[in-house]
């Protein structure tokens, strides 16, 4: 069984494909129609244990889409309001559903899958694998902070903390990349990624929502606006 | 005697601050020696230098009787040298365990029928076939060290540079490891800190003074007897 994923068990490659379908479409679309919902509603029935993590995550997302909405609604522009936020909250769900409990790998192993260009593969393996390290130093010195009993606020010394941890996560980022470039070169790195992966299997929930996915976006029936 | 590594008079410095001095030190054919000494003193630039990541200040470095003047000397030598990082973190090249434990070897041009083959037998060796599709960020220490590991030992380098193979492994796999390096028949070169375990394994200790390396010879693992004992009742897939 492919392991690189977990509890529901949609592989990595289809969820990239299906987020770049998914999104795109109803990026472009000039309405909203109601099957639109039906993946998210499958979605939501796989991940219902996270659901809740996800509306979390759902919300402050909408922070940043309100300013736009808010702007819009300041110039009268009601329709354009709603599907925006619509848009863009249909979109938001669909992908927080899909790649929730999947990380940056997973991404990485997707795009290495599609057998897209070895470049841009590595390019994005490199940097998920960078991001990884940058965030696990960052939880490291929270948790130093922590347990040397300091807490935040508004005075010199968090600043000042804050501006030297910044500093340190600069000079970690630079000797990393000195390292990959050393372990590049010991281990015979010339450009090229591989995988021992021939077939991949893809699980009844991949079908399932691949199949309710495309309709969805096909059955252009009922409008919502 | 055949050597695979041969330093003379070796110094280095980094930052203006010398590390050490006329370091000599010959590892020949399938000797393993450990390389201690106290933090910072130097012991991973001077595996740096072995493997051809820095250059050295002073002195001459022969691989395998080759001098290496330049650092461009050490590329006809990369698929002979194996080294593991301090850090397993830094070694990886894939996500997923067994793309990069078969890395170098496709790299080095080898067919995915050989490479599949080798990697599921060198993580059985090792006994983490149960990882093979996990990515390997989401291991624990242990774990990424043992997959690093796999890593290095699959192209069958003739010289190994191990930075602290022990770190992060709980008690029961660093027996395992003493157990692994002991039926490997190549060159080792360990810089630990922890006695108990290289004296499990290596012939030979030196220790990392600013005047040089003291040798001396292992009082619990005398060089030849040694061999006979593990290559007899092992047989081995990656070591021959
Ligand atoms: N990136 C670096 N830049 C400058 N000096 C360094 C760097 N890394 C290590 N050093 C210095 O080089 C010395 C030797 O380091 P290192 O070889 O890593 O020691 P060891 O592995 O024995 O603990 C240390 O004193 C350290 O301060
Ligand atoms: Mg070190």
């Amino acid at each position: 069984m492919d392991q690189t994923q977990t509890s529901p068990h949609i592989t990595p490659t289809t969820a990239l494909l299906l987020a770049l379908l998914y999104s795109s479409s109803v990026a472009l679309q000039e309405h909203l129609y109601t099957p639109m919902l039906l993946p998210l509603l499958l979605l939501g029935w796989f991940q219902k244990e996270s659901l809740l993590s996800i509306f979390k995550r759902l919300f402050f997302l909408n922070t940043l889409i309100a300013i736009v909405v808010l702007s819009m609604l300041w110039q009268k522009n009601y329709d354009l309001a709603l599907l925006v936020f619509l848009r863009s909250n249909f979109i938001l769900m669909f992908i927080l559903m899909l790649f929730q409990g999947k990380d940056e790998f997973a991404i990485a192993i997707a795009m290495h899958r599609l057998r897209l260009p070895h470049k841009l593969t590595s390019i994005f393996f490199f940097t998920a694998k960078s991001i990884f390290l940058i965030k696990r130093e960052f939880s490291l010195f929270k948790n130093t902070l922590h347990v040397r009993g300091f807490t935040p606020k508004t005075n010199i010394l968090t600043y000042k903390t804050m501006a030297g941890f910044v500093g340190i996560l600069f000079i970690k980022a630079l000797e990393r990349s000195v390292l990959l470039q050393k372990a590049m070169q010991l281990r015979g790195y010339c450009g090229e990624v591989y995988t021992l992966e021939e077939h991949q299997a893809f699980t009844k929930q991949d079908t399932l929502l691949a199949l309710i996915t495309i309709l969805s976006l096909l059955w252009r029936q009922g409008a919502l606006i | 005697m055949s050597c695979s590594v041969n330093i003379k008079n070796l110094s280095t410095s980094r930052d203006g601050v010398c590390l050490y001095e006329n370091v000599t030190l010959d590892v020949s054919h399938k000797e393993k020696i450990a390389i201690i000494g106290p933090n910072g003193c130097g012991k991973t630039t001077l595996l740096e230098i072995i493997a051809g990541l820095r250059s050295q200040e002073m002195g001459t470095l022969e691989l395998f009787h080759q001098p290496m003047l330049k650092l461009d000397d050490f590329k006809a030598m990369r698929h002979l040298i194996g080294y593991l990082f301090q850090d397993s973190d830094n070694q990886f090249l894939a996500p997923i365990v067994e793309d990069d434990v078969a890395f170098s070897l496709l790299a080095g041009g080898a067919s995915k029928e050989e490479a599949r083959l080798k990697t599921t037998m060198i993580l059985q060796d090792l006994g983490i076939s149960h990882l093979a599709k996990k990515i390997v960020y989401h291991l624990s220490g242990g774990e990424k060290k043992l997959v690093a590991l796999a890593g290095v030992l699959i192209t069958e380098p003739k010289l190994m540079l191990l930075d602290e193979p022990t770190n992060g492994l709980d008690h029961a796999m660093q027996l395992r490891l003493v157990e692994i390096l002991c039926k490997i028949d190549k060159s080792i070169i360990i810089v630990s800190h922890h006695k108990e375990f290289i004296e499990l394994v290596v012939e030979k200790i030196y220790e990392i003074t600013p005047e040089g390396l003291k040798c001396s010879l292992n009082p619990k693992n005398g060089s030849h007897h040694h061999h006979h004992d593990h290559t007899h009742d092992h047989s081995h897939s990656h070591t021959h």
